[in-house]
């Protein structure tokens, strides 16, 4: 590995240092970047690595009416310890909560979660449950793009050279809201998910008012289910409902096989995933702890 | 590639060293310090043997850039304690059992520390979940969560 | 609780402190000025021929110092346990069988210069058809990886007449059983560093039997063995993974060349992809009883995939053949046991030797048998189990040490009070069960003479000093060790120091393998310290002018041994007989310090050093019957499993495992009990999550992130239980427990499986996917 080492101190560094790099990569957390690097699974090998970690502005924590700001290099265990993420978004704490190992949580953050791409990524279907939007700023300024549309495959998301994401933007859950996420991994902690899911619900008098569902490691990348979130709303939320809900769910994805489980298997636990995370959900929109 | 001086603390004492950007952290504290208590095991942190503290949290030093820890503190094994001194959490280890081929023990002694100086009274499932992240193929970890709660408790 | 005064004591290893303090030196962290380091250029077609290869552009690289090839190799060009199969650098025009066979050497200033050089070498193999199947390689028309043929051997046990009792079973349960490659996983990759010291070739490495390493240096670096040092570093765990050579003959041989210090190390997906593996076997079982459920017959065919070369193979699947039928009395056997080459990764030594993939046959068998039957496990198990006059099914006799009955009882009483259900508990989608496991496992090597030699010297100071060849691979064998010796001497744990696993200066501790460094190295041990001993006796009774069996040693005294009666009469006289000034009826002393004792015996010219060396008492095996007596002594163990089936989605998890290990007598409990946590950890992960993923012979499991060991997470409570019924030829009685952890703990969990939702797995690992594809298929015929 060669390359020169860049860390700018503030956003506006960040910019211009990205401005003349032609071929570069960003470090956040390194748990992801370094194991690429080493096995030379980039190609080309940047040549350039411009270091976030020293960007106070990236790993804040901030809220505005009905949001949560979260900056990209916010490490996993930060989010699952912020006073603000487990009292506004608790979901997302709980996922960031089972990446891993406490070693690649202390490093790993939110925006290489993302940016990494993985399908299986941990914190992206509670991200995206919570309806979140990343903000994208390069040279020429910023932009706001859904997070469901910065995944473009595998391993690649629609960020251009010189782009980087400055903030992620969720809703918190409100009064009447419940979420959750529950992933299957093969073992209890290192585990990649073979299958990992978020949903979040608003209950209106026993009614699904709205939902999201969204699922990681079905898919090329994490995914929405908006078939099945068009299903639900206006039925009532209970467990012969989520118990549906899991069927259609597990029909609806198209997986893989892969070293870690079949397809199969995959749509199995979808079924389970779906109906376990909605009674969650449910119980908390209802103010009760979660309970299977 | 560049060279540039660092300057960190290592072990509690004030440490420059000149390093080009590649050098990783755990190469750097095996190869140019000579301090080869930390271990590699995989060097894809997937198995905690390359464990450090950085600014007390455990990260895994195989995917660090040595470069990254200027202005920080490391500590490693090393700084844990001395053939006249072992830490209490050391001399646990020994005293329980939990040593055996020793290859895990430097990061599962770190991660053992962090651990008790954030949360001084764990629960067994707590020390689990703490050194979930530090592999051991030879002891089930029985007698490492005991050692750990051994300290806990005796404080 | 022990009747010794360090024997059976849970003293502090002698190792710990430079372990916990990380200054304990692993061979990776060897450091030598103008060290060089090495990198190896291996194969990625799994059979081929070696048309060409040329390494000059590596060669030309600034920075490398050295590029070996066949060629260069100036011995056999051949290593291997049993079969010297292994190439050390294939040769042009000869065979490649396996991917990771070794074709070039690198040494350079550098790691990132040789990593780089690698990317430089050019090789043209000739594409042969490969076999990846036992069953389809031990056909006439495979692909032949060997002139031979592809069957390397064939382990046969006949006794009795098998034929006409099957007709006399009330019962008979017949299933084939399937498991899977499994990886060692140590934490420590494969390291060694080499350099000339002199004209001796020496090396410091990560290993399991330095003597061996040593004639396999020797041999092909074409020298003296005299002139070969191996020294084994702090090893980081091997579980039979570090008996195969690895960085060893590449070492000598760079270091000899370049005649600089080399260092090799392997990345971990390199120790995956080119260490022996555990045999995946194909158990075809068949096992018939009374109507009272005692055992009368079994048949069974057991073929092994061995890979590519045969490593510890034939000895492997020789185990499988002898333990099938478990530690149960079986009058009539017929077992034919293959072990099969084909072009995957070479299988060979791994905790248990074939023995944990037999368990789960014949445990499996057993709870089948005992429910057809309509009796418990337990019972099954007591009706059957060994009991000193057992016979066994090679013919031979087992008169004492025989603790299976005891462990059985044990496990049965503590799982009565700890695991608090008993068969299916309903809790919405879970279910909990229960299961039993027995095994039992032959110290040493099988039918072969094994020996382990020591030297113990006295030193004037009363401390001692231990030359053992036994290497501590994290076990506590150095610890096990010393305690024998301290024991002997009567001196204290801080007074003795062992010297370990140096070719240069120990003798032939044999492999620590075939948990016998305890049995056998313990003996050897023995043996040397009550050599020494007997000059300091002698020398004692000359000066308390008594006979040397009147003298007893201990609490660094050589004392005149006294009745009951004696001491009594003693007390009483005291005043009259000068007992006041410690003398003795005859004026001469009770007692004198072991100081002193040694100092007289250098005053008379006498050294306080003993050798020993001792073999257990086998005979080979008949090829056509199998029968003889394969080892001295056995472990026996239960252990009882409480699984928690999670009927939506599969998953397993286990809550806790009761263990009772016999072990004719725990020299260091505390260590015995991290031996059964140990090996109930990794039993748990070849039950449920760890399998070697190959396909067309390459390893797609290749890190540690797709090979999943248990963490501190998925851990059960073990509640470990110490069994002692004392091994007569044993030091202090001990046998061994190193593998017997792990044997049982996949057959107690996938039993107690059956017992939570009613599903039998004939195939190992019982993954969640499994689970759940059966569960499914069950609901789906009930529909």
């Amino acid at each position: 590995m060669e390359f020169t080492y860049y860390h700018p101190k503030n956003i506006q560094s960040l910019v211009t240092t990205l401005s003349g790099l032609q071929n570069y990569a960003l470090l956040a957390g390194g748990t992801d970047l370094l194991v690429k690097m080493k096995e030379k699974l980039l190609q080309p090998m940047p040549q350039a690595v411009v270091d976030i970690n020293e960007i106070g502005k990236l790993q804040e924590i901030t809220e505005s009416e009905g949001y949560l700001w979260i900056g990209p290099a916010v490490s996993h265990t930060a989010l699952t310890k912020s006073v603000l993420v487990n009292e506004k978004a608790v979901v997302l704490a709980e996922a960031a909560g089972q990446i891993g190992s406490p070693q690649i949580r202390n490093k790993g953050t939110v925006g290489g979660n993302i940016c990494n791409a993985s399908p299986a990524a941990d914190t992206v279907p509670a991200l995206l449950a919570l309806d979140a939007m990343v903000e994208i700023s390069d040279q020429s300024g910023r932009r706001h793009v859904a997070l469901s549309e910065v995944f473009k495959g595998p391993g690649r998301t629609c960020l251009l050279p010189g782009q980087f994401i400055s903030q992620i933007r969720l809703r918190t859950i409100q009064h009447n809201e419940g979420a959750a996420f529950l992933k299957f991994g093969k073992r209890k902690a290192l585990a990649i998910a073979m299958i990992n899911a978020a949903v979040w619900l608003k209950i209106a008098n026993g009614i699904i008012d709205d939902v999201r569902i969204a699922f990681g490691s079905v898919a090329p990348t994490p995914i929405r289910l908006y078939e099945l979130e068009t299903w639900l709303i206006g039925k009532s939320a209970n467990h012969g409902v989520f118990a549906q809900a899991g069927v259609k769910a597990s029909q609806m994805i198209k997986p893989i096989d892969d070293i870690r489980c079949t397809a199969d298997y995959r749509k199995r636990l979808a079924q389970i995933i779906i109906f376990r995370s909605l009674v969650t959900a449910l119980g908390r929109a209802q103010g009760r702890c979660g309970c299977e | 590639m560049s060279k540039e001086v660092i300057c960190f603390i290592l072990n509690g004492q004030k440490m420059e060293i000149e390093v080009e950007p590649s050098l990783l952290l755990i190469d750097m504290l095996r190869n140019r310090l000579g301090l080869t208590g930390t271990k590699m095991g995989c060097g894809e942190g997937e198995c905690g043997a390359c464990t450090v503290l950085l600014d007390g949290k455990t990260v895994n030093s195989c995917l660090i850039l040595a470069r990254q820890v200027e202005g920080h503190e490391v500590l490693t094994v090393e700084g844990l304690g001395t053939y006249d001194k072992l830490h209490p959490l050391q001399d646990a280890f020994i005293a329980e059992g939990a040593v055996q081929c020793g290859f895990c023990t430097p990061g599962m002694l770190l991660s053992a520390k962090s651990l008790l100086d954030e949360n001084p009274q764990p629960t067994r499932n707590q020390i689990a979940k703490h050194i979930s992240g530090n592999l051991c193929r030879c002891t089930g970890y029985v007698k490492i969560i005991n050692a750990i709660e051994k300290v806990a408790k005796s404080d | 609780m022990s009747d010794y005064r360090v024997v059976g004591q849970s003293v502090r290893k002698l190792d710990a402190v430079d372990k916990v303090l990380g200054k304990a030196q692993f061979a990776a962290d060897i450091h030598f000025d103008g060290m060089l380091y090495a990198k190896v250029f291996r194969s990625q077609v799994p059979h081929g021929i070696l048309l060409s290869i040329d390494v000059s552009k590596a060669k030309a690289l600034a920075g490398v110092v050295i590029v070996l090839t066949g060629k260069d190799v100036p011995g056999s060009n051949s290593a291997g346990i049993i079969v010297k199969d292994e190439p050390v650098l294939v040769k042009i025009n000869e065979k490649i069988r396996k991917i990771g066979d070794p074709l070039a050497l690198i040494a350079a200033e550098t790691e990132a210069l040789a990593e780089k050089a690698l990317e430089l070498i050019e090789v043209d193999i000739e594409v042969l058809p490969a076999v990846f199947d036992p069953i389809a390689a031990m056909t006439d028309s495979a692909p032949r990886i060997y002139a031979d043929g592809n069957v390397l051997a064939v382990r046969k046990l006949r006794k009795g007449n098998i034929q006409e009792v099957f007709t006399d079973c009330a019962v008979i349960v017949e299933n084939e059983y399937r498991t899977q490659m499994v990886e060692h996983a140590y934490i420590e990759p494969e390291a060694g560093v080499a350099r000339l010291e002199g004209d001796v070739v020496t090396m410091w490495v990560a290993t399991q039997n330095t003597h061996f390493d040593a004639k396999e240096v020797a041999r092909n670096l074409k020298i003296g063995l005299d002139k070969v040092r191996v020294i084994q570093a702090t090893t980081g765990g091997a579980f039979g993974g570090k008996l195969d050579v690895s960085v060893q003959i590449h070492l000598g041989l760079l270091a000899l060349r370049t005649r600089r210090p080399v260092k090799l190390v392997y990345s971990r997906s390199e120790s995956i992809i080119n260490s022996s593996k555990r045999h995946p076997c194909i158990i075809k079982m068949k096992t018939g009883a009374d109507k009272a459920g005692k055992l009368l017959a079994m048949e069974c065919t057991i073929i092994g995939d061995t890979g590519a070369y045969a490593s510890y193979g034939p000895g492997t699947i020789t185990r499988t053949a002898v333990h099938a039928t478990g530690p149960y009395e079986i009058p009539h056997v017929a077992i034919d046991a293959y072990t099969v080459y084909t072009n995957n990764p070479t299988a060979g030594a791994m905790r248990g030797f074939g023995v944990p993939q037999v368990a789960f046959a014949h445990e499996s068998q057993m709870d089948i048998l005992a429910e057809k039957l309509g009796i418990s496990p337990l019972q099954i198990r007591l009706l059957n189990a060994f009991r000193p006059g057992s016979v066994t099914a090679t013919g031979a006799e087992l008169t004492q040490s025989v603790g299976i009955v005891p462990t059985l009882e044990k496990t049965k009483a503590a799982a009565a009070t700890l695991i608090d259900s008993q068969c299916s508990v309903m809790n919405g989608a879970k279910r909990r069960g229960i299961g039993t496991a027995s095994m039992w496992y032959g110290i040493g090597n099988t039918g072969l003479p094994n020996p382990a030699g020591a030297y113990v010297n006295l030193l004037d100071d009363g401390t001692a000093l231990v030359l053992t060849g036994c290497a501590d691979i994290g076990q506590g064998s150095s610890t096990t060790l010393a305690q024998i010796v301290a024991e002997e001497f009567g001196i204290d744990m801080e007074d003795v120091r062992v010297v370990s696993a140096d070719t240069g200066v120990t003798p032939d501790g044999g492999a620590t393998s075939a948990s016998r460094q305890t049995y056998i190295s313990g003996n050897a041990v023995r043996l040397a310290a009550q050599e020494a001993k007997k000059v300091l006796i002698e020398t004692a009774a000359a000066m308390l002018v008594v006979t040397p069996d009147e003298i007893a040693v201990g609490n660094k005294m050589l004392s005149v041994k006294q009745t009951a009666e004696q001491s009594q009469y003693l007390t009483d006289c005291q005043g009259e007989c000068r007992l006041d000034l410690g003398l003795s009826p005859k004026g001469r002393g009770l007692s004198v310090r072991l100081v002193d004792c040694i100092a007289q015996c250098r005053s008379t010219g006498k050294l306080t050093i003993g050798h020993g060396w001792f073999n257990p008492d086998t005979t080979g095996l008949d090829p056509e019957t199998g029968q003889g007596k394969p080892y001295a002594t056995y472990a026996f163990a239960t252990q009882i499993a409480e699984v928690e089936v999670d009927t939506e989605s599969g998953e397993i998890e286990v809550i806790r495992i009761v263990a009772a290990h016999d072990v004719g007598k725990a020299i260091n409990p505390v260590n015995i009990e991290g031996q059964i946590e140990g090996g109930c950890t990794m039993g748990l992960g070849y039950a449920l999550t760890e399998q070697i993923q190959v396909r067309e012979g390459k390893i797609l499991t290749k890190n540690l992130a797709t090979y999943l060991i248990p963490t501190a997470l998925d851990i059960p409570e073990v509640y470990p239980l110490i069994v002692e019924e004392p091994e007569q030829t044993g030091p202090f009685g001990a046998k061994g427990v190193g593998e017997p952890s792990l044997i049982p703990t996949a057959a107690a969990i996938a039993n107690a499986i059956y017992n939570a939702i009613g599903i039998r797995f004939t195939e190992l690992p019982i993954t969640p996917e499994r689970v759940l594809t059966k569960l499914q298929e069950i609901q789906n015929a009930n529909v």
